[in-house]
């Protein structure tokens, strides 16, 4: 249980958002209450948060990577951004010691619909072989470590709509076990008609259920996801390794719970009552009685569609009771939409969020749902004193996490 | 540091279904790879691959889970359900699921894709859902009542070992009772294509270490484990199969498929998994190779080996068990670190087959064509993943 009592401090940060490229567009968006969903020109989806044009080479310097694909340049200048954002000048590890830890559902799904396409339509022996590389999952992280030099711990994990937490999380774990003494960890993922396909199988895409096509997570009249796409990566160490330099520190992650609800397949589960007792034996001991009220903001994993955000609700309710009305709960997926390491960028959210005291808004939230106490900021960020943040997240088929950010102790 | 034992094992692969198949295909030398039916092999450069034929859903899975699973999913939960029996484990929700897999359910999901472009009528709605590699974690978590953490990894061909190192992790962390790990990958057209079209595939099956060894065989299977603190299963009475001492990891940071050509990746992957199992190098007694067949690949962990072992190199019989099961990607370091159980426990080093012509750049004990009896204690076995992944797992013998 030692090494669980080591706090990760969150000391760099890059991203690469619908609202922004890089932290301060980003944030500035975010708190403006700017939305990155737009109409697109193709069929399906008809709406959702893309990428603004950017140039990768602004911020990649290896050749390597020249023929990397769109999600791990994403994934990459994200890498490179946080890293310089931690300045570890003099203070850099050596690389063995310097790790890199991604989550995506799909990574380069697009590429792997052409890919298929070509395969069946002309047969295997015209399918590039530069192309194939590039599918694997993978492939971002190992890009990642060629940009950045590290040959440490190298790890991508894959686990549906949270892919972007559990890959911080472990990412906490390998500071903490000391197998790096940095890790940049976050993830990314794109927009593909393919994964809007996907999606639509399971009637979860706003526009399928009537009304307004919109993602208002928490909404009363939510009527289902909006997709997004993104990369976002968080530069961890110890805290004591990030004080000894004396690098300003976002926030740090004090521990991480991860944990199964049984859920419909490849679904979201309407209630989740199991996930309650175990909360709260976990934020009792990192924080005290979660009814005494040691939370101030609960950034969710929202993202409008009727059985998650109702999930989370109930759920948030029962574990904090009477301190409910003092926190504020948010979800950033009205502003980035929905896609596997969507809680990376909302980790950068909730990191900024602690740093300058403000609540990332609900950007479209009309009506707040009536069986939710929380108080919600919208459409614009609020100011609030804040110590510590909880992220809690459920990705479709039951898998859970919640990640508890607090203040930097100086 | 808490002591983390294996205490169930399963297994499926070209060789059979079970661990007792597996162990002897190992110990009789028997080569799965033969002709590919899963799929027209025709208009690829090889047609060989190591298939577990007959694969069907097994009469324990709900007819609603059996309709909707993958060929992975079918793989692993068949696998988790031998290991769960043999640890005794069964329904306990304090259990945790760390697999490695690459490929998830793109066999089907595949095929759908094929039948849209053709507009041929389509499969089930849920096959493009279960692509998702995270989908058979699910799958089993609900499967078996595990409601533990859950993670799957995904670090190309080193991913089962990654697995069983996290799943190593969370034990000591005291973030599970027992984590359920392993890895799975099933055949497939893209990965098929892929590495034919990257010439990485023999003609033959492939020939790990020889002189004329020309590529890999691709296979399939799953091997699953379940891992818990040991005096917590000495307490339950669970039979002890080996202890799990430690694992490493690095990254080449070098090229997107081809490994450094130093080893120094390979290397340090190596000396990590030793320098935490508390093991000097001279203890290790039996190496099961990443060993793809590949021309690069099986020169460089040779380089590796001699620099970790020094003169003794020559002494310790290392072995490529992806001569007789092929790589099975995702899954390849769960059944190499079950090949290394199955070792030690049957008292025999399991060999390279195929294995004709020596190589003068790879001139170590390979165990060519035959097993080998021999006590075995202290294992390593290592895993090399695109990109630059490595990782290397240090198993010991149950006292």
């Amino acid at each position: 249980m030692s090494t669980r009592s080591i706090s990760v401090a969150v000391t760099g940060l890059g991203i690469v958002s619908p609202i922004g490229i890089g932290r301060d567009a980003f944030w500035r968006a975010l708190c403006a209450g700017e939305s990155g969903v737009r109409p697109l020109a193709a069929p399906v989806p008809r709406l959702a948060a893309q990428l603004p044009e950017f140039s990768p080479r602004d911020f990649i310097r290896s050749p390597h990577l020249r023929r990397a694909d769109r999600v791990s340049r994403s994934i990459v200048a994200a890498v490179r951004m946080a890293l310089d954002d931690a300045r570890m000048a003099d203070a850099a590890p050596a690389p063995e010691r310097l790790g890199v830890v991604v989550g995506s559902a799909l990574a380069n799904v697009g590429e792997s619909a052409q890919y298929l396409e070509r395969l069946f339509t002309k047969g295997p022996a015209l399918v590039s072989p530069m192309m194939f590389p590039n599918l694997v999952l993978n492939a971002p992280a190992s890009y990642a470590a060629m940009e950045i030099g590290a040959t440490g711990v190298n790890l991508t994990v894959s686990q549906g709509e949270v892919s972007g937490e559990q890959a911080i999380a472990l990412g906490c774990d390998v500071v903490r076990a000391g197998r790096a003494d940095v890790v940049v960890a976050g993830g990314g993922d794109e927009l593909a008609e393919i994964v809007a396909a996907a999606y639509r199988d399971y009637r979860a895409l706003s526009s399928q259920r009537g009304g307004a096509e919109w993602c208002s997570p928490y909404d009363a009249d939510r009527n289902g996801l909006i997709l997004g796409e993104g990369a976002a990566m968080l530069v961890l160490e110890s805290a004591e390794r990030a004080r000894d330099r004396h690098a300003p520190i976002y926030a740090e992650i004090a521990d991480y719970v991860s944990f199964g609800v049984p859920a419909p397949a490849y679904d979201w589960p309407a209630r989740a009552p199991a996930a309650v007792a175990g909360l709260q034996a976990w934020l009792a001991r990192c924080v005290g009685s979660p009814a005494e009220g040691g939370i101030d903001l609960v950034c969710g994993s929202a993202n409008g569609s009727r059985r998650l955000d109702a999930c989370e609700v109930d759920v948030l309710t029962r574990v904090f009771g009477e301190a409910a009305p003092q926190m504020a709960l948010t979800s950033i997926k009205g502003a980035i939409g929905e896609f596997g390491a969507a809680g990376a960028l909302a980790a950068v959210a909730t990191c900024l969020g602690l740093r300058d005291g403000l609540v990332p808004p609900l950007c479209n939230l009309r009506h707040p749902p009536p069986d939710a106490p929380f108080h919600f900021a919208r459409p614009t960020a609020e100011h609030r004193h804040m110590e510590h943040a909880l992220m809690m997240s459920m990705a479709r088929g039951g898998n859970s996490i919640a990640l508890l950010f607090r203040c930097p102790r100086i | 540091m808490p002591c983390v034992v294996i205490t169930g094992a399963g297994s499926i692969n070209a060789l059979g279904a079970g661990v007792e198949a597996f162990t002897e295909g190992l110990r009789n030398g028997r080569c799965g790879i033969a002709s590919l039916t899963l799929f027209d092999g025709s208009s690829y450069r090889s047609s060989r691959a190591a298939e577990v034929r007959g694969l069907e859903a097994p009469a324990w899975l709900s007819r609603p889970i059996a309709r909707r699973a993958s060929r992975s999913d079918l793989l692993v939960a068949i696998a988790a359900r031998e290991a769960l029996a043999a640890a005794g484990l069964d329904g306990d929700a304090d259990v945790g699921i760390a697999i490695g897999a690459t490929t998830g359910g793109m066999f089907g999901s595949e095929e759908q894709y094929r039948r849209r472009l053709f507009d041929l009528p389509p499969l089930r709605r849920s096959v493009m859902a279960a692509t998702l590699v995270s989908t058979s974690a699910d799958l089993l978590a609900s499967l078996f009542g595990c409601y533990g953490p859950r993670l799957a990894v995904s670090t190309a061909c080193s991913s089962g070992g990654n697995a069983l190192g996290i799943a190593a992790d969370w034990i000591r962390a005291g973030r599970a009772r027992a984590v359920l790990c392993g890895g799975v990958d099933s055949l497939c057209r893209m990965t098929f294509s892929g590495f034919n079209a990257l010439q990485a595939l023999d003609t033959v099956p492939c020939r790990p270490f020889d002189r004329d060894r020309a590529g890999l065989s691709l296979g399939e299977g799953a091997a699953m484990f379940v891992l818990e603190e040991r005096e917590q299963a000495q307490a339950r009475g669970a039979t002890i199969l080996a202890e799990f001492l430690g694992y490493g990891v690095s990254a080449d940071a070098h090229h997107i498929t081809q490994p450094r050509p130093d080893g120094a990746g390979a290397l340090l992957a190596m000396q990590r998994a030793l320098q935490e199992s508390g093991v000097a190098a001279d203890e290790i007694d039996y190496v099961n190779a990443h060993g793809t067949a590949t021309p690069l690949n099986d020169v460089i962990e040779t380089r590796a080996l001699k620099t970790l072992l020094g003169a003794r190199a020559y002494r310790v019989p290392v072995s490529s068990t992806k001569s007789m099961v092929g790589h099975c990607l995702g899954a390849a370091g769960a059944i190499e670190a079950l090949a290394c159980v199955v070792a030690m426990r049957g008292g025999f080093i399991p060999p390279t087959v195929n294995l004709e012509h020596p190589d003068p750049e790879c001139d170590l004990d390979y165990v060519p064509k035959m097993s080998r009896t021999q006590a075995v204690c202290t294992v390593m076995s290592n895993s090399y993943g695109f990109g630059g992944n490595n990782t290397s797992v240090v198993l010991r013998a149950s006292r």
